[in-house]
């Protein structure tokens, strides 16, 4: 008798989490942003919207690609958004007809240059990918992007890797389309040592595992401002400019909650919470950028000039070299 | 064999009576280990033979037509070969020590050789690269700052680096097979030849190593077959390194995400299922030459043991040296890691923080929600498994139904089926292809788990099954008890603690299971095996470090609670 108790007792217990649980709006994001970063973000979004509930599946944006292709192939996309470091991913589910086309009106606010022309994605968090150094180990740190390949730095060298993440794919094609298939012969000559991510190069230049890594400027701000030894060099022929756009899955059920969240990204509320959460340059002109950085106009003009267009044409070619060269 | 009795017949009549309901539960457990076991395997078959919508081997020629596909079969093959070498030269000579000397701390030395047995080897990968990561390992640092040199001792990312890994985490395996053969050996064969005048050293050639050789056999062959099915090691130490063995190729295809990948996958899990079998096949047929032998008796006389004399203390102290440093060093590193504000800082006071255990109980929803999920799920498939295994236990144990064999070896044979393999399997099988899509779900994880670990759970209820004699349960039939009362005032009582037992050793390793969850876990359902891995692999080395000295800990209380309600025999989970 009491067991029955207990499981009407139970079943009802669930009936009231499963109806607590519909009443506010599920919206699932897909996102190669570091998981400390947009945890924190999940809080202070769902504080600002407490109706919806935003749930977060974070990987790097090679494997976001396979679990969507994986999904696609069983029958159902989870994701309702998307938020990688790979911008030209969109523009492949554009393609694939997996893209909702809307833009926030936050959209006005944000400079022409970093919004899609056809109108299907815009800003999001903008990074550049520069060169780290150990601080306690390194005091003449690489210049330039071909100061790498100095005898110096022999078996000192860390990046993350193109299979797994995204930024990784848009550095090896402006650094292929820059400097050509040798600057990745003068790597492997330089033994190179290939990781998975951008947090994880910055974890082993912190750690002295490798003196000098490719990361991401928010990144090493991140880790500076805890205090552990990393520096960094915008390199004088140019850092390599990232934009990561939030993109609406076609097939999401919860449209107008995905809406919401993209359109809370590019917010003032938004971008601050990014500036402050995840030390990135804002992607509008009127949030102030964090502490010592460069305004994202100054860096515009500094970084290398390649389009979407080129690096979508070129990134397969360059990821796949680079990988073939580096690794095997 | 149940007759009904009079008194049965009459109370019980109608269609749902409890012998109709006793034959649906039966027929359900066994409909439900189909589904969870043949189903998939069937499937993993079928579409590795299928090309273009075609019957045909071009799966296989892709395979091994291609280095990238192929090289992974020969590093697994390696891999497994040299683990199982240093195993073996761990294994024997420990079991030896502590079976047939009067080495001192014998009693501690046991437990310490099974300490690796009970932690998850993606926990000791974990915890030897603190050591001997390239330059920030503990070790390396040390060693670069003696010597003043940037050149690190021994990089821990290296093929080295995952033989000396796996080989210490599987020798235990050699260990246990071979001390118990030396302690079940017949003393009187060794004092014969002794009679006969035979010295020491040639009963030992003659005799003791002749009769210990098939369990030292034995025991290698479950350590390259844990190698081999190992995917936390190879995945942390080698991918890094570019080195794959057939798990982690498997992963790697999949993760691709289209069907090309898939079906190399595939292929690749038919190779691996393959050479599980032949070393599965291998094992017992050696155990079984073994038991015809029948030289090893079940006495419990002991043989004599070996006086070390002299070396007795000097011996002592270098084995427990070595094994402290090879099973504690690790462990030790991995909590002070997990105290460290950052992977890689110095050790010093103003570096140490709590931050790392108060961020992942109560602040990190990764892990909170990889903790959760990882208790419900080892709850669900403990108490599902126990059910299961009862049920299937009862069938082939009293029930001794025809074909009772098939079931026991589908319950059987997936516990030693590589977790990639039977994950892969229960993708092809369960993600939507034949009207059930479970992809992305719990289901999908709990058939899993319920394949691999229901053997667990059904191998103590039927030991504990065997021991209630037939006439227990026919007294109460007689008595006039029905077969649920039979079952639930005799049978039940009897075999609680094989119940217990049984749930126990299902809910341990679930709990932290790796292999499979990786491949099947969804946006939900992160397990605590998952987040550990990818905090690891994502440089998180003192986030994660938290994690897994919390699952350190409750690992070993588990440990502890088994150890007490069953008796040290089954702890080997």
């Amino acid at each position: 008798m009491t067991k029955r108790l207990a499981m009407l007792m139970v079943g009802g217990l669930m009936l009231l989490v499963g109806f607590g649980l519909m009443a506010r709006d599920t919206v699932l994001l897909y996102t190669s942003v570091p998981i400390e970063i947009v945890t924190r973000l999940q809080k202070a979004f769902e504080t600002a919207y407490p109706d919806i509930k935003l749930d977060i599946y974070r990987a790097g944006t090679g494997v976001i690609a396979a679990k969507i292709a994986t999904e696609r192939e069983a029958g159902r996309i989870l994701a309702d958004l998307v938020w990688v470091a790979d911008y030209t991913y969109l523009e492949d589910l554009k393609k694939q007809d997996l893209l909702y086309k809307y833009l926030p009106p936050e959209a006005a606010s944000v400079p022409a240059a970093l919004v899609d022309p056809d109108g299907y994605y815009a800003g999001g968090r903008v990074f550049t990918m520069v060169i780290a150094y150990n601080t306690n180990l390194v005091t003449d740190p690489p210049q330039r992007w071909t100061d790498l390949l100095a005898p110096k730095w022999k078996g000192e060298l860390v990046t993350g890797n193109p299979e797994y993440s995204g930024s990784n794919v848009v550095a090896a094609a402006v650094l292929g389309m820059e400097y050509g298939l040798s600057y990745f012969h003068g790597l492997r000559e330089n033994e190179m040592a290939v990781v998975r991510g951008n947090s994880e190069a910055a974890a082993a230049v912190i750690a002295g595992e490798y003196m000098v890594g490719l990361t991401l400027d928010n990144v090493v701000r991140e880790q500076q401002a805890l205090g552990l030894p990393i520096g960094m060099v915008y390199p004088e022929d140019g850092p390599i400019f990232l934009l990561s756009p939030v993109g609406i899955m076609s097939t999401s059920q919860s449209l107008e909650a995905a809406k919401t969240f993209a359109g809370y990204v590019l917010s003032v509320e938004g971008q601050q919470a990014l500036v402050e959460l995840g030390m990135y340059l804002p992607v509008r002109l009127d949030v102030p950028g964090p502490v010592g950085a460069p305004t994202l106009t100054d860096l515009m003009a500094s970084v290398m000039p390649y389009t979407v267009r080129e690096i979508e044409t070129n990134k397969d070619f360059f990821s796949r070299e680079y990988l073939r060269i580096l690794i095997e | 064999m149940q007759r009904p009795t009079p008194g049965s017949t009459l109370r019980t009549g109608g269609f749902w009576g409890p012998n109709v309901t006793a034959r649906a539960c039966g027929a359900l457990a066994i409909a439900v280990l189909l589904l969870a076991v043949a189903l998939p395997l069937v499937a993993l078959f079928y579409r590795s033979l299928i090309r273009d919508g075609a019957l045909s081997l071009g799966n296989y020629i892709d395979v091994f037509s291609a280095t990238r596909n192929y090289q992974p079969i020969w590093d697994t093959l390696v891999l497994g070969f040299w683990s199982m070498i240093v195993a073996a030269a761990l294994g024997v000579p420990l079991a030896w020590l502590v079976a047939r000397t009067d080495l001192p701390g014998r009693r501690f030395l046991e437990i310490v050789c099974l300490l690796p047995y009970m932690l998850p080897p993606l926990i000791g990968a974990m915890a030897w690269t603190q050591l001997l990561a390239p330059r920030a390992g503990y070790i390396n640092q040390l060693w670069m700052s003696l010597m003043g040199t940037r050149t690190p001792l021994f990089n821990i990312y290296s093929f080295g680096g995952m033989v000396m890994v796996m080989g210490f985490y599987t020798f235990p395996f050699v260990f246990l097979a071979v001390r118990g053969a030396l302690e079940r050996m017949n003393p009187s064969l060794e004092e014969a030849a002794r009679i006969c005048g035979a010295r020491s050293a040639r009963v030992a050639r003659d005799i003791t190593v002749p009769l210990v050789i098939p369990s030292i056999a034995a025991g290698m062959m479950l350590a390259f077959l844990y190698t081999a099915s190992n995917f936390g090691v190879p995945a942390l130490l080698g991918m890094r390194a570019r080195i794959y063995v057939l798990t982690t190729r498997i992963y790697a295809y999949v993760l691709q995400g289209d069907m090309a990948g898939i079906q190399l996958a595939t292929s690749l899990s038919v190779v691996l299922l393959a050479l599980a079998g032949v070393l599965i096949l291998g094992n017992r047929w050696i155990l079984r030459r073994q038991h015809g032998a029948a030289i090893i008796s079940g006495k419990s006389v002991r043989p004599t043991r070996v006086e070390l004399g002299r070396f007795r203390y000097p011996l002592a102290a270098v084995v427990h040296l070595f094994m402290a440093l090879t099973t504690m060093s690790p462990i030790v590193a991995l909590f002070i890691t997990s105290f460290l504000k950052a992977w890689g800082l110095p050790l010093q006071a103003s570096n140490l923080t709590l931050r790392n255990y108060q961020y992942i109980l109560f602040e990190f929803p990764l892990t909170r929600t990889a903790i959760l999920n990882s208790l419900i799920l080892a709850v669900a498939s403990a108490t599902a498994a126990v059910l299961l295994g009862a049920a299937l236990a009862y069938i082939v144990v009293k029930a001794k139904v025809r074909g009772r064999q098939a079931v026991d070896a589908l319950v059987t044979f997936p516990n030693a089926i590589p977790g990639t393999v039977l994950a892969l399997a229960m993708i092809l099988a369960w993600s939507g292809r034949y009207g059930v899509n479970l992809y992305n779900t719990f289901g999908i994880l709990i058939v899993a788990y319920l394949a691999h670990y229901t053997f667990y759970a059904y191998r103590n209820i039927a030991a504990s099954l065997v021991q209630v004699h037939p006439s227990m349960e026919e007294a109460a039939r007689i008595s006039g008890a029905g077969l649920f009362r039979t079952l639930r005032d005799v049978v039940f009582p009897l075999i609680r603690p094989g119940l217990t037992a049984g749930w126990l050793l299902v809910f341990a390793p679930t709990l932290r299971e790796l292999t499979m969850s990786i491949l099947l876990y969804g946006p939900y359902t992160p397990t605590i095996g998952v987040a550990l891995f990818d905090l690891q692999d994502a440089g998180y080395f003192h986030i994660a470090s938290a994690l897994a000295a919390v699952l350190v800990v409750v690992i070993l209380v588990t440990n502890m609670v088994m150890r007490k309600i069953v008796g040290a025999r089954t702890t080997a989970a």
